[in-house]
């Protein structure tokens, strides 16, 4: 499994499209700097987009945990760049018919799925500490709004949002592996990064609620005690996760991202003992 | 010779199609077992098999080791070049090698430059193998092939596609990894022509299954030449024959087939006439290699 995982490490850093999309993630996460700025040291345009988004006031304050709210997670165009660089490292060595030169080395083909799975999120987690770390130090360096303040939030959000990125990509690397797929993999991490599975969700859950005698208003605002659906979907609880959060929907998040993460990455190796190699 | 892989009703089945169906090769170590087969018989379903890129339907293959057993290590010890070379274009050469090499666990760049060497492609430096010709991508696929330093090397259609002058180079490859190298190879192609000059052993499949294993000799021996004669008296010609110590020969009621000496139909002639007999009608056929597989398999000529 090692050896796997130092091949495909040796092969993302010779590949010219782990830096082009790092080149365009940076972009993104400076984009998202100049919206902080914006948005941050501004108190007309923070009223804006607060009242916008969540229909209350918030402070002026930008504390640790709202930076990596902000920067990493409210980051569609990272996690697209995430998902498409996902979608590429696990189906280069089968587009370019390299897997025919690994998978004949091992009788089992589970280190060369686990070692796969491995450097894939060692590159996810090396983009998340920098990205996280340099995105710290741009707010607290660069914009006024910035307080350093509630640090034990901010470790307790940046973990649990790691462990929910590390199950998405999981996610996509089960499903590019199983189906061959990139289109596959691409287009699920798009619709998660877009919300369109949650608007989906949220339409079964309001379904569940009427079917369950709640008023229509109730079922919408998702108030009441029928079950909900979009609780348990990884896409809903990556975008409505918050570091305020109480103990109880943090621990559900985390549970509902290593039961899809484990699942995943436990499908990819079972079924890849039964698939044969296309390349 | 101690056997180095066999397979055991192997079998693959796509959906209704059986691909390959209950084949049993028997590959011994140090030689070079040449498949032959048309388009679609089977070969590269059967080399992926054995390659574990493919699981098959039914049966199983085993790898022993040089004293003969069973061995799970042999795994690591099988080099794989099935159809097109599996490289990343962007990546040189080297780059190429030091993947395989990495997920073989080996870290040694001087060997992986002599590698390169072997193979006939000492100074493509950084060069992207993009911009390779076929042949040199075909012989870099061997060369990746070769990175675990393998005791067997399964090549499917190593040949495919290349100019003659690529063919001899790599019919030149594949002499030198067994002379030099000591490696069992299997290769496999349609062009019957290449692989009996390579191949000491041969498995001949056809729609999926096995019609023949046989060594070059059984091959050669029969598409060896034979004399067809028939004579006044063919029971007298037999002593004439015997006198003329020719042995190979089998006498039929009306004709006979002789398989030694068949350059010396003149001889012959004259000796029979000493004896006062007539022949009557003599002939010489041979059976090229094709015309034996072809009889094998059924006929079209589409191989």
């Amino acid at each position: 499994m090692l050896n796997i995982f130092r091949m495909h490490m040796y092969r993302v850093s010779k590949a010219k499209s782990t830096i082009v999309l790092l080149i365009v993630m940076i972009a993104c996460l400076f984009i998202r700097f100049g919206l902080a700025h914006l948005v941050f040291d501004d108190p007309l345009n923070l009223e804006f987009v607060s009242v916008f988004a969540s229909g209350n006031s918030q402070s002026s304050a930008l504390t640790p945990s709202q930076v990596n709210t902000w920067c990493i997670q409210a980051s569609n165009s990272l996690i697209i760049c995430l998902t498409i660089f996902s979608v590429i490292f696990a189906n280069c060595d089968f587009t370019r018919g390299f897997a025919k030169n690994t998978y004949s080395l091992y009788k089992s083909r589970t280190p060369l799925v686990m070692g796969k799975w491995a450097s894939l999120m060692t590159c996810i987690t090396a983009v998340y500490v920098v990205f996280s770390f340099f995105s710290l130090a741009f707010c607290a360096l660069l914009l006024p709004a910035f307080e350093s303040k509630r640090w034990g939030e901010y470790i307790r959000g940046w973990i649990v949002l790691y462990i929910l990125l590390i199950s998405m990509m999981t996610l996509v690397f089960f499903i590019t592996n199983r189906f061959k797929s990139p289109a596959g993999g691409m287009v699920i991490g798009i619709l998660i990064a877009t919300g369109t599975f949650q608007t989906v969700e949220r339409l079964i859950d309001v379904l569940i609620a009427r079917a369950s005698g709640e008023s229509l208003l109730d079922a919408f605002a998702g108030k009441g005690n029928a079950f909900r659906l979009s609780d348990y979907c990884l896409d809903n609880v990556y975008i409505s996760y918050s570091p305020s959060m109480g103990t109880g929907d943090t621990v559900r998040t985390v549970l509902v991202a290593l039961v899809y993460g484990g699942l995943a990455l436990f499908l990819a190796v079972w079924l890849s003992k039964k698939q044969d190699v296309r390349c | 010779m101690s056997l180095i892989l066999s397979t055991d009703n192997l079998t693959k089945k796509f959906k209704s199609k059986t691909a390959v169906n209950q084949v049993s090769i028997h590959v011994e170590r140090g030689e070079v077992y040449g498949l032959i087969g048309r388009n679609g018989a089977g070969k590269t379903t059967l080399l992926r098999m054995i390659s574990n890129l493919a699981c098959p339907t039914s049966g199983s293959y085993t790898f022993y080791d040089e004293n003969g057993a069973n061995n799970d290590a042999m795994w690591g010890r099988v080099g794989v070049l099935i159809e097109d070379p599996g490289i990343f274009q962007n990546l040189s050469a080297i780059q190429n090698l030091k993947a395989k090499a990495l997920a073989a666990g080996i870290n040694n760049d001087q060997y992986l430059l002599d590698l390169l060497n072997f193979v006939g492609l000492p100074n493509v430096g950084k060069k992207p193998v993009k911009n390779f010709s076929l042949g040199m991508r075909q012989r870099l696929g061997i060369a990746i092939a070769m990175v675990n330093s393998p005791d067997l090397l399964i090549l499917d259609e190593p040949i495919n596609g290349l100019d003659p002058q690529g063919i001899a180079e790599v019919r030149s490859l594949i002499h030198r990894l067994c002379t030099e190298k000591g490696i069992t190879i299997i290769i496999s192609s349609h062009i019957l022509e290449e692989l009996s000059k390579v191949a000491d052993r041969y498995g001949i499949i056809h729609e999926g299954v096995l019609l023949s294993e046989t060594s070059k000799e059984e091959l050669m021996e029969q598409c060896k030449p034979v004399l067809y004669m028939n004579t006044s008296d063919n029971q007298k010609a037999r002593i004439v024959l015997s006198d003329m110590g020719i042995s190979d020969f089998k006498v039929f009621n009306d004709h006979i087939e002789i398989r030694e000496r068949t350059k010396e139909g003149g001889a012959i002639s004259m000796a029979l006439a000493k004896a006062d007999i007539q022949t009557l009608e003599m002939r010489q056929e041979g059976q090229s290699l094709e015309d034996y597989y072809f009889r094998l398999t059924g006929g079209a000529k589409n191989a």
